[in-house]
């Protein structure tokens, strides 16, 4: 045994990776998988030429114009979720708006608004994958097998009770991908069974299918939640984006950054204070409902594809007939159905 | 079933692929590792160290004559940043393997000595935190090192290396009495 614990600790990691050898045609399959998705990149993204324009064009007025390729129906008054209150004239402080943010977040729940996320990715390619397989192996590993798809520019995002739908879109606001789901979730034992089936439709191939999967996962041990449970950075798929900032706000994440103008609204800006990574958040929230408008996150150092941003534009709308339709995905016509599609989950192409 | 392991027809060859080979060839072994130690198990090391090949080919144009330095920022730098992100319900994974194998008090009543609870307990951390003890503890680099590798401030390493630390000992604690003092080295 080494004389020091950090000693030990390389000890530990070499006897965990002691006998560990490369896998053969591990270089091949990177490199076909890299081809596959250049291709597939290529094709979403043709006509670049418009691409800078139309995502300055969409940033710049969120929830003031309709939004590129935004199929559903106009959104309705978010401020459904609280009774607009007057700007209080005392100072407002972080934990203030935290407290106020984090029940509004939680009565928009309870009402059954429907939240409808634009987000804009920089660096960081959103992309439509699809689940072939999924299995637990006996040590509580789980084991993916996958398939990269189409890559996007932006996305809308509609979620609503288990139900999330996710339409990717070139730059241009022309859709790539569209993909929508739906999760029941039961228990059963120890265990968490979750049922998800989802529509999927590639505009690059013309192509839809429809699949399921079912997950059987051990239920959750207790969690440091504050301990992970910054924002982490954007993953894409956002059916989470509401309880994690919920979980980041209540752990205290974020500071008082005074307001800012986003679209008609004179915002509170929040900005992350703890980081778990090296990124930032920055959170804007309506001072009448106090609930989250737009969430940045920025990547402050260089690396290996340099700074990234995605930016998140949120509205929250009634659950009308008008706005639950937005959810169902619409396959055009003259698409073809494939048989074999895995579980189409978009996210991030890393 | 595997990913692209569907039997199509090889792309044609590339100097790149040439190059990546003879680079695995002379430190795959190590990344892979390397690689290990990141992720906590072999399947997600190959997962990790693959991806980090396919952003390596995207990206060939600037490597500049470094592949190898290039590869393996890019391998830490992606275990920092959580690497695995995509989907809400696959976000679950974590979690399944912090919940199904790396309880400590399992462990207890196991005879696994100090050294093998370290390096389960070690996949329970956060990713930055993990990548900070691996390149600070296994691959032996300093503080400035580190901190040049992760793209981050030599504070951001230290502090990030104390946490790892703590909880190391905190998730090791029923070892204590075959603990030596854990310290910190610069």
């Amino acid at each position: 045994m080494s004389s020091t614990e950090t000693d030990l600790l390389h000890d530990s990691i070499d006897r965990l990776t002691q006998d560990e050898r490369l896998p053969a045609g591990l270089a091949g399959r990177a490199f076909r998988r890299q081809r596959h998705r250049r291709i597939a990149l290529r094709a979403a993204t043709a006509g670049t030429a418009v691409v800078a324009a139309g995502v300055i064009a969409t940033v710049a007025l969120p929830g003031a114009a309709p939004r590129a390729g935004h199929q559903g129906p106009p959104a309705q008054a978010g401020a459904a979720a609280q009774t607009p209150t007057a700007r209080t004239p005392v100072a407002l402080t972080a934990a203030y708006v935290s407290s106020h943010t984090e029940r509004a977040l939680a009565a928009a729940q309870r009402k059954n608004l429907v939240e409808e996320i634009h987000t804009v990715g920089q660096n960081y390619p959103l992309g439509l994958t699809q689940v072939l397989s999924f299995h637990l192996d006996g040590g509580g590993t789980g084991h993916v097998v996958e398939q990269a798809g189409p890559t996007a520019n932006q996305e809308n995002v509609w979620s609503y009770r288990g139900q999330l739908r996710e339409q990717g879109l070139d730059a241009a606001g022309k859709p790539v991908f569209d993909a929508s789901s739906t999760t029941a979730q039961s228990p059963a034992g120890s265990r968490t069974v979750l049922n998800v089936s989802g529509t999927g439709v590639d505009y690059t191939s013309r192509a839809w299918w429809r699949s399921s999967l079912q997950l059987s996962l051990p239920a959750p041990a207790g969690q440091t939640a504050c301990a992970s449970a910054f924002l982490p950075p954007p993953v894409g798929t956002t059916l989470d984006w509401a309880a994690q900032i919920r979980t980041a706000l209540s752990c205290g994440h974020f500071q008082m950054a005074g307001h800012e103008q986003i679209g008609p609204t004179d915002a509170i800006k929040l900005v992350s204070v703890k980081v778990n990574g090296p990124y930032t958040v920055t959170l804007w929230v309506d001072p009448s409902t106090y609930l989250p408008i737009r969430l940045i996150w920025n990547w402050l150092d260089p690396r290996a594809q340099g700074p990234g941003t995605l930016t998140g534009d949120f509205q929250w709308v009634k659950p009308t007939q008008e706005n639950l339709g937005a959810l169902q995905v619409a396959v055009p016509d003259g698409f073809t159905q494939k048989h074999s599609g895995g579980l189409p989950v978009p996210g991030i192409n890393l | 079933m595997g990913r692209d392991d569907d039997g199509t027809r090889p792309p044609a060859r590339r100097p790149a692929m040439d190059e990546v080979e003879r680079l695995l060839a002379e430190r795959g072994e190590h990344l892979m590792r390397a690689a290990i130690a990141l992720t906590g198990n072999r399947s997600d090391g190959e997962d990790l160290l693959q991806a980090a090949l396919e952003r390596l080919l995207r990206h060939w144009g600037r490597v500049e004559g470094d592949a190898e330095g290039y590869l393996r920022r890019t391998l830490y730098n992606m275990a920092a940043d959580g690497w695995r992100r995509r989907g809400a319900w696959l976000r679950k994974l974590p979690l399944v393997h912090a919940g199904g194998r790396h309880g400590p008090a399992a462990d207890a009543v196991d005879t696994v000595d100090l050294r093998d609870a370290l390096g389960r307990a070690l996949a329970q951390l956060p990713p930055r935190q993990r990548a900070v003890l691996v390149l600070r503890y296994w691959e032996e680099l300093s503080q400035a090192e580190t901190a040049e590798l992760l793209g981050c401030a030599e504070g951001t390493v230290k502090s990030a290396a104390a946490r790892g630390l703590r909880r190391l000992r905190e998730l090791t604690a029923p070892w204590d009495d075959h603990r030596p003092q854990l310290t910190e080295k610069r």
